[in-house]
């Protein structure tokens, strides 16, 4: 769900592999106003990717029906835009489904599938010097897809369960959550992907239990969210820095988040159930709290199941999945955290990724 | 079952019927035949009864309990699909655990899900299965008879003390469509006229493995994978009869199965290869005996356990799999006490005392609860009769009590619930009755409602259903050309609150359980059977029934599903059979049929799940041999339009298949 983010900061990572420096200061993109939106539910059995167009509020519910005439399947977690291509994570039909940004006509399945022909259960994806990293649940892989032939070209080895993964110089991190080991409890650690040999070097031991986000700033820190083990230990933040590979702070018990979304150097913490409010904005560049709720028009969001912003204007689209059976809302707050509009993204059912077409 | 008067019917081979010209109290029929069968007069009853024996479930296509119930009023079965699929029961919109199941007298319980999957009781050796909304008429029986929303009553045997030979046996092999091949047989000895034995064993297989229309645009046809059963009964039975006031019953029973589940249909990649096993045993005593033409009392006891075990080989944790081992063991005794003030009043008392105990011996073992639950039900029932009036009602305290050797327990109950049934012919020459009941009754929460790892919630409260009901029967006998008529209608209304709901948190991991849920159910419930006067040497019939439910969701005044339809709930379904005999041969048409419903989620398009109707035709052929043999040929063909259809979201039925099967009784 950082992945518009790190669109953003795609040139820049460019860049800076151009220059082979890691401490190069971020350059302004010039950013036109978004002119719609893809809107990813999740779905109770059918994933929706709707369309909301800006400039008349109108939504397509199922964009990808219309314009495909067949479902998408199970399960999207995550989409991400890359060149011209729009890359939907399908977890449960276990696939990457590959689709003209433009019109989201399907130009390709990607099949995600073990050995033994089970699912990998994909879970997000990132893109970095025309490659996709797509982390998957069922063999602890991050699988390396390449943009132009659209075919997997390499499986790396990473943590077990791996979820969110933020790209820093040459390096990839890997949210390794051990989600699914219910019996020893889950994992800890952060994995460190060399981009250019493609294999992992390092592991970053974390305070934060069950990592499900990981996001950076423009200095090179990585502010990493997790579940804690839904007993004793609760959702918390931990601060990893990439200069030296090592956890830069723990956030402690006030900021017990889950999630964790940075948009030029402002962190919303939040969280997809009952949890300590709507979301929490920190500076990450000062250290400081801009705000403890990030809403403060008292406008309310039942259940947060994703959130978004928009880099050219500062907008914060917040997703709501209300009981997560019936359809639900994205609701578009300026960066004060007043309302602006609000539409229902029905059929689509638990809406987690919103993604600003220019 | 004192209840009135019951006519008997002799059925024979073929469907001819006759009707025994004197009524009797069944209390004191005489020994019947080998070929009778008790048979509910549903016109007769004070609540609201549904029956099917031996015969009109030869004639309805079904192998499964499942598939029979199927064909009553007011009754809808979540059908996974194929032979191993999932299927239970809801009955009038109650959930699956509101309706107890009762196998010869006892109730079936799963303290754990607190459903009985009705798919598993095979139709092989069912002599009948009645369906009683409330509770059963009869007034002794176990105070946990009276401890359900309703109560489906399967009946294995039927006396047969006097029978003319020592031994009879049956033989029975059934094979058809998807790999389905399912030997049984059943013998019985008398040892002397006052005890006999018998067992009953079947074995059924199928690899399931059915083509349904791929739900990929341009996919063609695919088939369902992972579907395969493999399940083996065995049952023995043993009546004694000391005199014809003192009876005692005896069974054992085993059941083990082992299946692959194979889940939703899942878009673009449908792999599965989870496996369930379930190894069921209990073993069941009653005894009843009449101290005087006034007094009897039931004694029943039963030992129960149950091994369930589920693998999912590709779980992606540290093992590689995900296995669940639980176990489950119940004791339970009741004993229960009539005395007939008259023939006008009698009242009955029945204390049940049991207890569940679940334990798993997997990897979650640390942290298990392991509850064990006492629990102590105390029935009071009592029956009137004034001229045409009767009334029948009861008074059952529960009591529960839980322990856990880890966590929180869940809270005690204690709970008085009422039952109150009247019926009413206002013309004694008239062959019409009124009938009403109110009965308001709790469901306890389940075990995996309370102790679910990670999911589970100690604090819930029972879930609780008023149930008012109000009907006509009227039933019609002549020598006209439609010899006999009944006709049923009730309307309904039930008022569900602290519905207990699994509620997800999180994608994926984070459930959890609530009394959340509330529900506003209406409905009608009609039933129509026609027996008509032999034509040109043919035996019609014909059963319809029609059920209305109007189900609305009253959870959350703020949702966007409030008042909406409950989710996988028809406004209309239904159900036709039609049975011809003619000399040896037996034709039988069934229809099926349900009107549109929706998924969970709001009532919109995108989760239609569109109207079906399935249309089976069965085939019977029957004739004895010299030597007192008796032979059937029977040809089911299944769904003969071949419609693809499903009852529950991504789960596609067997479109057309069939099944051949030959009998022999000697």
């Amino acid at each position: 769900m950082k992945n518009d983010f790190l669109k953003w900061l795609l040139p820049i990572v460019i860049l800076l592999n151009a220059c082979g420096k890691d401490d190069v200061k971020p350059i302004t993109t010039v950013l036109t106003a978004a002119k719609g939106l893809y809107v990813l539910s999740e779905g109770g059995s059918d994933t929706k990717l709707g369309y909301y167009n800006l400039a008349t509020g109108a939504f397509t519910g199922d964009f990808y029906r219309q314009q495909n005439s067949d479902d998408l399947g199970q399960t999207g977690n995550d989409m991400l835009q890359y060149g011209s291509k729009l890359y939907i994570v399908m977890n449960v039909s276990s696939n990457i489904t590959v689709l003209n940004a433009a019109n989201a006509a399907l130009i390709k399945r990607i099949d995600f599938k073990t050995g033994s022909g089970a699912k990998k259960f994909p879970r997000y994806a990132i893109g970095y010097k025309n490659n996709i990293y797509v982390s998957s649940t069922k063999d602890s892989s991050v699988t390396v897809i390449d943009t132009a032939s659209l075919s997997i070209v390499k499986t790396i080895s990473v943590g077990p369960n791996p979820e969110g993964m933020a790209i820093v110089g040459n390096s990839l991190y890997v949210a390794n959550s051990g989600g699914y080991n219910f019996i020893d409890g889950p994992d800890s650690t952060i994995s460190v992907v060399n981009l250019s040999t493609q294999i992992e070097i390092n592991r970053i031991k974390i305070g934060t239990k069950n990592p499900q986000k990981i996001e950076a700033n423009s200095v090179g820190d990585l502010y990493v969210s997790g579940y804690g083990d839904f007993g004793a230990v609760p959702a918390s933040v931990s601060v990893i820095s990439s200069a030296t590979n090592t956890v830069k702070k723990e956030l402690g018990p006030d900021f017990p988040y889950a999630f964790v979304r940075i948009c030029k150097d402002v962190a919303y913490f939040y969280n997809n159930y009952g949890g300590a409010g709507t979301s929490k904005v920190y500076n990450t560049i000062t250290n400081a709290l801009v705000r403890s709720e990030f809403v403060s028009d008292g406008t309310v969001i039942t259940t947060p199941y994703g959130l978004n912003v928009d880099e050219q204007s500062g907008d914060v689209y917040i997703n709501d999945a209300k009981d997560y059976t019936s359809s639900g809302f994205v609701t578009c707050f300026d960066k004060d955290g007043k309302k602006k509009f609000l539409f229902s993204v029905s059929p689509g059912v638990n809406p987690n990724k919103v993604l600003f077409i220019r | 079952m004192k209840t009135g008067f019951r006519h008997i019917y002799f059925f024979t081979i073929g469907l001819s019927i006759c009707f025994s010209a004197k009524a009797q109290s069944v209390d004191t029929l005489p020994a019947v035949k080998l070929s009778a069968q008790k048979v509910l007069d549903e016109r007769k009853t004070v609540l609201p009864a549904q029956q099917l024996n031996k015969e009109a479930l030869a004639k309805l296509n079904s192998i499964s309990v499942a598939d029979a119930v199927k064909f009553f009023a007011g009754v809808l079965v979540k059908d996974y699909g194929g032979i191993g699929g999932l299927k239970t029961v809801s009955v009038r919109s109650l959930g699956a655990s509101n309706t107890g199941v009762m196998y010869d007298g006892i109730l079936l319980s799963d303290a754990q899900s607190g459903q009985v999957d009705l798919g598993k009781i095979s139709l092989d050796n069912i002599e009948s299965i009645t369906l009683f909304n409330a509770q059963p008429v009869e007034i002794l029986l176990p105070a946990r008879s009276y401890a359900s929303a309703s109560i489906l009553m399967l009946k294995t045997t039927v006396e047969k003390f006097d029978a003319e030979r020592k031994a009879t046996a049956k033989l029975a092999l059934k094979a058809g469509s998807f790999g389905f091949a399912n030997p049984s047989a059943f013998v019985q000895y008398h040892f002397t006229k006052y005890f006999y034995s018998s067992l009953s064993t079947e074995w059924q297989r199928a690899n399931g493995s059915y083509p349904f229309k791929a739900y990929e645009s341009g996919a063609g046809t695919a088939k369902r994978i992972n579907s395969d059963i493999n399940a083996f009964r065995l049952e023995y039975d043993a009546g004694y009869k000391m005199n014809d006031s003192n009876l005692i019953h005896f069974k054992v029973y085993f059941y083990n199965s082992d299946r692959g589940l194979p889940g939703s249909i899942v878009l673009y990649n449908d792999v599965s290869h989870q496996r369930l096993k379930d190894k069921n045993f209990f073993t069941q005593a009653s005894w009843q005996k009449s101290f005087s033409p006034k007094s009897r009392v039931l004694l029943s006891g039963k030992y129960a356990y149950n091994y369930n075990y589920y693998l999912d080989p590709d779980y992606p944790n540290a093992q590689g799999k995900l296995e669940n081992k639980f176990h489950q063991k119940e004791y339970y005794f009741s004993g229960a006490y009539e005395y007939k003030f008259s023939s006008l009043f009698s009242f009955a008392y029945a204390s049940d005392v049991f207890v569940n105990r679940l334990t798993r011996s997997d990897g979650f073992v640390a942290g298990f609860a392991a509850p064990v639950r006492r629990t102590w039900l105390n029935n009071i029932a009592a029956k009137a009769k004034f001229n045409l009036i009767e009334l029948q009602g009861n008074l059952l305290f529960t009591q529960q009590h839980d322990k856990v050797i880890y966590g929180n327990s869940a809270r005690d109950i204690h709970v008085l619930t009422p039952t109150l049934a009247l019926s009413y012919q206002p013309l004694k020459s008239l062959p019409l009755s009124i009938r009403a009941f109110y009965k308001n009754i709790l469901r306890v929460p389940t075990f995996n409602d309370l102790y679910y790892t990670f999911v589970g919630n100690t604090n819930l409260r029972p879930e609780y259903a008023k149930q008012y009901n109000a009907g006509i029967t009227y039933r019609q006998n002549s020598n006209g050309f439609v010899q006999t008529a009944l006709f049923t209608a009730d309307a309904y209304y039930n008022k569900v609150k602290d519905k207990i709901l699994a509620v997800p948190r999180q994608n994926l991991f984070q459930w959890t359980i609530l009394n959340i849920g509330a529900a506003d159910i209406r409905g009608i419930d009609a039933n129509i059977q026609l027996y008509f006067k032999e034509f040109n040497g043919v035996n019609l019939s014909t059963r319809f029934a029609y059920s209305f439910q109007k189900a609305l969701d009253i959870s959350d005044k703020t949702s966007a599903l409030y008042k909406s339809q409950l989710p996988y709930t028809p406004e209309h379904s239904g159900s036709l059979s039609v049975n011809a005999g003619y000399k040896k041969i037996s034709l039988s048409y069934n229809i099926l049929l349900s009107s549109y419903r929706y998924q969970i989620g709001e009532p919109i398009q995108e989760n239609l799940v569109k109207e079906w109707a399935t249309q089976d035709v069965s085939l019977a052929y029957s004739f004895a041999s010299k030597k007192n043999c008796r032979y059937k040929a029977l040809l089911e063909l299944n769904n003969i339009f071949n419609k693809q259809y499903e009852i529950i979201r991504y789960y596609p039925m067997p479109r057309f298949n069939y099944r051949a099967g030959i009998s022999a009784e000697f």
